[in-house]
């Protein structure tokens, strides 16, 4: 098990949504539901918590820590396997229609990391997005 | 199996209160005890028990029925005769064992087990070679309860969902596979549940804030013009695991320090043992500023001086040990907090390296969790390993404020107009987020517990009405309980066993719904609550007076809140 936070940019999630319940439509059915707001609009979807090591193996994943002003540097990052995501998506009964490519830009565009979720966005500069409590 | 014997009505024992007590009458509703561990599994389908904090929880059993397990449903569930089971391509049975051969994916079923909604514990002992199989429920559609089966004693607790009345079990095309037993027994109770492994909240006992609390020598902490010698001492508990902070030559204000993000206008505490070695004075600065930065005298009695010692204390723990103690009222979002040594009322202008302090134990606290734990010490020496023996760190399920929730099956509270809800919890953010509510929201019969900058509680028939625990800024610790009387014009909210306001504007007409209960999200989707729960009941009846009494008293005993 494995500690992730993730957030997805708005013009990929419905992709990362789609990809993650069809490879695994139990426990991944669900994520990035969550809208972020960089103030003025909604930019990002989070999911964050404890997910299987095979579900965070492929991902891209960051490692950051801060320096003596504060100021967030990256500390390793991995760029996962975008060609895996991709073959096992294509062996899914239908096969889910994804390239590689399609996956290495959602995942270079998405903020992948081990920090706890406010901390993340904190570094992006995001925040959570304010829902109306009615009805 | 589930040990029960943690689960106990003690209602029915002559022991003190339990609150399955409110449910003895037949009253619907759920009991949620994020304490008793044997009612905790890590995944959904309750394949694996939580047997310790920082586990995520995706399955939380409901209490309020006992937890007994009902009569065996499976006929011939030991294969002692060739029957009572309907047998696809490749299946026998005999000799006490059912066998499946390799050549065709088939299933081995039998009709008319399960009931569609009820919950189930299922159990099943199994050799497989060759290949995999799974346990599923049948008719409608197809519940897979456990897949990729191989070998093993297996357990699962699931809900028969509509038209699930078949019990199967599926063999994979190449796979050999013996099953010498298996059980089905229903398990009553509104369970909550999360499929979603990144939405499952994570049982936690954690207050201090810091990490590397005895460890002053590791990166956690920084070191200015001081080198650390690790377990140099013997420390209050016994172990040799107190550091000796010693100077630099030269070093201008000596100290170890940490930063830590805080909330503006909260109070915490921050503590921390100290013994006099060549030095014998120590200053505490918060917020990197002589504004808050008391002198303690690690000599006699122990004393306090200079800024901040109003709201300092020292206290002598024996073998010239002492706690030094401020409690503070953050005005930055940074604690930056950092421990000096000091003589004479100062801190060193330049520093010896043959001099310095012993330390251990540092914390740091939020007020609620200060009064929450009496400030009892708490060990961390990492995120996943700290102290939970002392009782008074209280087991939580933590939300992250994200996207962590539970949700169960609809609850069928359309016979009642009256409802009671109970939580204890801790608020760590006044951003709205909720904590429990009965439907999706807006919706006639709904009722929900909402956290914002105070607390919110709403009732109504076909008309909704809300009632307010105002001003209780993060983070703030509760015992709240929520009335609701939708023909009696009531919705009442209780705090810490006080009334603390109602309202009796008109709630319409009709009862309570039959709907889904969501815990720390509206509708598994929206509003994500960020806190801690340590208890959480919902009875759809008005709890009397001693009822709310010792509830609310019960809820406190894992809460802490006052």
């Amino acid at each position: 098990m494995t500690f992730r936070t993730m957030l997805i940019p708005s013009a990929h999630v419905q992709l990362a949504r789609d990809l993650a319940a069809a490879i695994d439509p139990v426990a991944s059915v669900g994520l990035f539901m969550t809208a972020l707001t960089d103030g003025t609009q909604v930019t990002h979807y989070i999911s964050s918590g404890i997910v299987s090591d095979q579900f965070a193996m492929p991902l891209p994943c960051t490692t950051w820590a801060q320096d003596e002003e504060g100021a967030w540097v990256q500390v390793s990052h991995s760029p996962g396997d975008p060609q895996a995501i991709a073959d096992i998506a294509a062996q899914l009964d239908p096969p889910f229609d994804v390239s590689s490519e399609q996956i290495a830009a959602a995942g270079a565009a998405s903020d992948i990391s081990e920090q706890e979720p406010f901390v993340a966005m904190g570094r992006m500069g995001l925040s959570l997005w304010q829902e109306e409590i009615e009805p | 199996m589930l040990d029960r014997s943690r689960s106990r009505d003690r209602s029915k024992t002559g022991d003190p209160f339990s609150p399955a007590g409110l449910f003895v009458t037949g009253a619907q509703g759920a009991w949620y005890d994020p304490s008793d561990f044997s009612t905790l599994y890590q995944t959904s389908t309750g394949t694996t028990p939580v047997t310790a904090v920082e586990q995520p929880v995706g399955l939380m059993l409901d209490r309020s029925r006992g937890l007994v397990l009902g009569s065996e449903l499976v006929t011939n569930g030991g294969f002692a005769t060739d029957s009572d089971w309907t047998k696809g391509t490749g299946w026998t049975i005999a000799g006490g064992v059912a066998t499946h051969a390799a050549g065709t994916a088939s299933a081995l079923d039998q009709a008319n087990v399960t009931t569609p909604g009820a919950w189930y514990e299922f159990t099943v002992n199994a050799v497989a070679s060759g290949g995999t199989w799974a346990l599923q429920l049948a008719g409608g559609s197809t519940t897979t309860i456990g897949s990729s089966l191989t070998t093993g004693n297996y357990t699962f607790i699931a809900q028969a969902a509509a038209s699930n009345t078949t019990l199967r079990l599926f063999a994979g095309t190449g796979t050999t596979l013996e099953i010498d037993n298996i059980s089905v027994r229903e398990l009553p109770g509104n369970h909550a549940t999360q499929a979603t492994s990144a939405s499952r909240p994570v049982l936690r006992a954690r207050y201090n804030l810091l990490t590397r609390s005895e460890e002053f020598d590791n990166v956690f902490w920084g070191k200015t013009g001081t080198t650390i010698t690790a377990n140099a001492a013997v420390a209050p508990d016994g172990t040799t695991t107190a550091d000796k902070i010693v100077e630099v030559t030269a070093a201008s204000t000596p100290r170890v320090g940490r930063s830590f993000t805080t909330i503006i206008s909260a109070v915490y505490t921050l503590s921390v043992y100290a013994k006099a070695a060549e030095r014998d004075q120590i200053r505490i600065v918060l917020q990197g500023s002589g504004l808050l930065g008391p002198y303690f005298l690690l000599t006699g009695a122990g004393s306090v001086s200079g800024a901040g010692s109003t709201t300092s204390s020292i206290t002598n723990v024996g073998n010239g040990w002492y706690r030094c103690v401020i409690t503070y009222t953050a005005t930055s979002t940074n604690a930056d907090p950092y421990i000096a040594t000091a003589s004479g009322g100062a801190v060193i202008a330049s520093g010896d390296n043959t001099k310095g302090v012993l330390l251990w134990g540092a914390q740091l606290l939020t007020a609620a969790d200060q009064t929450s734990t009496g400030g009892a010490y708490q060990r961390i020496a990492a995120a996943t390993d700290y102290d939970t023996s002392n009782p008074v760190f209280r087991p939580y399920l933590a939300f992250d404020g994200t996207d962590d929730s539970f949700g169960t099956s609809s609850i069928d509270f359309s016979a009642t107009d009256e409802m009671t809800v109970f939580a204890g919890l801790t608020k760590l953010s006044d951003t709205s987020g909720m904590i429990a509510e009965l439907t999706t929201g807006g919706a006639s019969g709904s009722t929900y517990l909402l956290g914002s900058t105070g607390y919110q509680f709403r009732s109504g028939g076909t008309t909704l009405q809300n009632v307010d625990a105002a001003s209780l800024p993060a983070p703030n610790t509760s015992v709240l309980t929520g009335i609701g009387d939708i023909s009696g014009d009531v919705a009442r909210i209780r705090r810490n066993g006080a009334v603390i306001d109602t309202n009796t504007g008109d709630q319409g007409t009709g009862n309570y719904a039959n709907a889904a209960f969501f815990i720390g999200r509206r509708n598994n989707t929206s509003l994500p609550f960020n806190g801690r729960l340590y208890s959480l009941a919902v009875l759809g009846r008005t709890a009397t007076d001693a009822e709310l009494a010792s509830m609310e008293a019960w809820v406190n005993g894992k809460t802490g809140a006052f």
